[in-house]
């Protein structure tokens, strides 16, 4: 499968500050790509760079094999954006703003500006200003996907929409994804990258620390383990090999295991148990494993 | 096309308050004339009360008001006043719009070469001042004819009228280059009324001090009302000076405005 979008040690220093560092990343086409790092960690740097808001300091972006820098804007013809933060022109009726949003991209979007509306139940004729946030957003989305882009990236979409909103929102990106489209989702909420994604890349302090499927993070070697002991969690036990995230208290212990899940059984079936659950961790679990595991390192 | 539409939609509101602003101190200022005719002796006496820096400073000094020319000259002083914080407010506006109103996601976003959007603004800049220079033309024209009565030569109130075009598109420069240089622009009517104010207070110290360098400082210093009427002409040297401002700056402008990061909105 070709790549749609391919980082080259991607640099960007503010002055002395830094922006991201060295981000290489490739994402095949038709996949959902899931770019996933606490505040501050550097995905919006990466995703402006792309889009050419962002000068880079040094590294290379291409995004349909074209350099970002030189054909943003013919890179752009084919690519939706929403934004964390939606922000327009506040004197413009929302129907107007998208309108005018369409006439970039050539061909008339009426019935497809209809449906986007219908499904995200928009009201077109309220002007900006007059808008709350999450229906700002609503426009941010259908302004991003009118022009039935190839390639889709959103930066923190789902702040400010409502859970319901938010299915409809999820439901439309699979189906704009299941009719080809690639999709880039940036976030600092795991569930959602978890919902959607089929690999993730995780950004910290500007620095790609790793690119994984979504299901090899998860790997089940992995399991998320709760133990109820009746008298007491024995000792030695968060000193196990293949456990790590250990929180005791009392007599409840719970923490993830990697290895073979018969050694930590084994090792718990002489004690008397009042409670034991076994269950794929979730990928926050992981993830803050994954960064506590680096801190330490470091 | 879709862009210097919309662009000119939305400058328009602005547009059209400045342009009747000026044209109803035109009207204003013509219907004094009479009244300033009848006691055009009582009224020069005063002035010459004033110290001769002060008449200097506000335009009193080379102009006789009895006279329409003289007059239409001293009024359009004004009009080049308000005309140079449209413009500035104009060159400030325009470029820094998306950046104020948090849209440059949307804008930048979009298939267009940044050049393409400094030029849908810089279009609509020129669009709008030249248009409004046309009309304050022709209105001002009429009023003079039909309110002062005295004829007055067309080429000569042309000269005076579309001097303000000339200082605008020096304003427009100085607009553009600020816009592009400032990360985000909060509030754009103090930096135009701040920007003009400075440079016509140059003017009035140059008009009280008669400094050849100040001249070349300020625009209001190219194209003044009394030396339009003494040589029936622009001073090519100082038109030369402004255009080549305009351009540089403008340029300039755009040059940062491809260049230039847009950090979040």
């Amino acid at each position: 499968m070709n790549n749609v979008i391919q980082l080259r040690n991607l640099t960007k220093y503010y002055g002395k500050a830094r922006g991201i560092i060295d981000v290489s990343i490739n994402i095949q086409e038709g996949v959902i790509f899931g770019f996933i790092g606490p505040n501050g960690a550097g995905k919006s740097t990466t995703i402006r760079t792309m889009l050419g808001l962002l000068h880079p300091t040094s590294g290379s972006a291409t995004i349909f094999g074209k350099d970002c820098v030189k054909y943003g804007h013919e890179i752009r013809l084919n690519v939706g954006y929403l934004p964390g933060e939606v922000s327009y022109y506040d004197n413009m009726k929302a129907g107007d703003l998208l309108k005018y949003s369409a006439s970039f991209y050539g061909k008339d979007r009426t019935n497809r500006l209809r449906h986007l509306c219908e499904a995200m139940d928009l009201d077109l004729s309220r002007k900006i200003a007059d808008l709350s946030y999450g229906n700002r957003k609503k426009v941010g989305i259908v302004q991003g996907l009118l022009h039935e882009p190839s390639l889709i990236i959103l930066d923190e979409p789902t702040s400010g929409l409502d859970p319901l909103m938010q299915k409809t929102f999820f439901e439309l990106i699979r189906q704009e994804n299941a009719n080809g489209a690639t999709v880039l989702l940036s976030s600092h909420i795991l569930s959602e990258v978890q919902k959607l994604c089929s690999r993730v890349a995780i950004i910290k302090e500007g620095r790609i620390v790793k690119v994984e499927d979504i299901g090899t993070l998860r790997d089940t070697a992995y399991k998320k383990i709760r133990i109820e002991f009746s008298q007491g969690i024995p000792e030695g036990l968060a000193d196990e090999p293949g456990v790590s995230a250990f929180l005791g208290n009392i007599d409840e212990a719970s923490f993830l295991f990697a290895g073979d899940i018969n050694d930590i059984v084994r090792r718990v079936s002489a004690e008397n148990l009042k409670n034991l659950t076994i269950e794929e961790p979730d990928l926050e679990e992981i993830f803050m494993h994954y960064y506590t595991r680096n801190e330490q390192k470091e | 096309m879709n862009m210097l539409a919309q662009e000119l939609r939305r400058s328009f509101r602005s547009w059209l308050y400045f342009t009747l602003g000026m044209t109803a101190t035109i009207a204003l200022f013509c219907s004094f004339f009479n009244f300033l005719k009848a006691d055009v002796q009582l009224i020069n006496r005063i002035l010459q009360n004033f110290p001769p820096e002060f008449r200097a400073a506000f335009g009193f000094a080379d102009v006789d008001l009895s006279q329409a020319e003289g007059y239409i000259s001293f009024i359009n002083g004004y009009i080049v006043l308000i005309g140079a914080v449209y413009g500035m407010k104009l060159g400030v506006q325009l470029l820094s719009e998306e950046g104020r109103r948090r849209a440059v996601d949307f804008l930048l976003t979009k298939p267009v070469r940044r050049a393409t959007v400094f030029g849908s603004k810089f279009a609509t800049i020129l669009i709008n001042l030249i248009a409004q220079n046309i009309i304050i033309y022709l209105a001002g024209i009429l009023m003079v004819t039909l309110i002062i009565g005295d004829s007055v030569d067309p080429g000569i109130y042309a000269l005076l009228s579309f001097s303000s075009f000339f200082v605008q598109l020096f304003f427009v420069g100085i607009g553009l280059v600020i816009a592009v240089l400032a990360q985000r622009i909060k509030s754009v009517t103090p930096i135009a009324l701040g920007v003009v104010f400075f440079f016509f207070i140059i003017q009035l110290v140059n008009e009280s001090v008669r400094d050849e360098i100040l001249s070349y400082v300020t625009p209001f210093a190219y194209f003044q009302g009394s030396d339009i009427l003494r040589t029936r002409g622009y001073d090519a040297g100082f038109l030369l000076i402004d255009l080549a401002i305009f351009s540089a700056f403008s340029m300039f402008a755009c040059l940062i405005y491809q260049k230039k990061d847009f950090h979040t909105a």
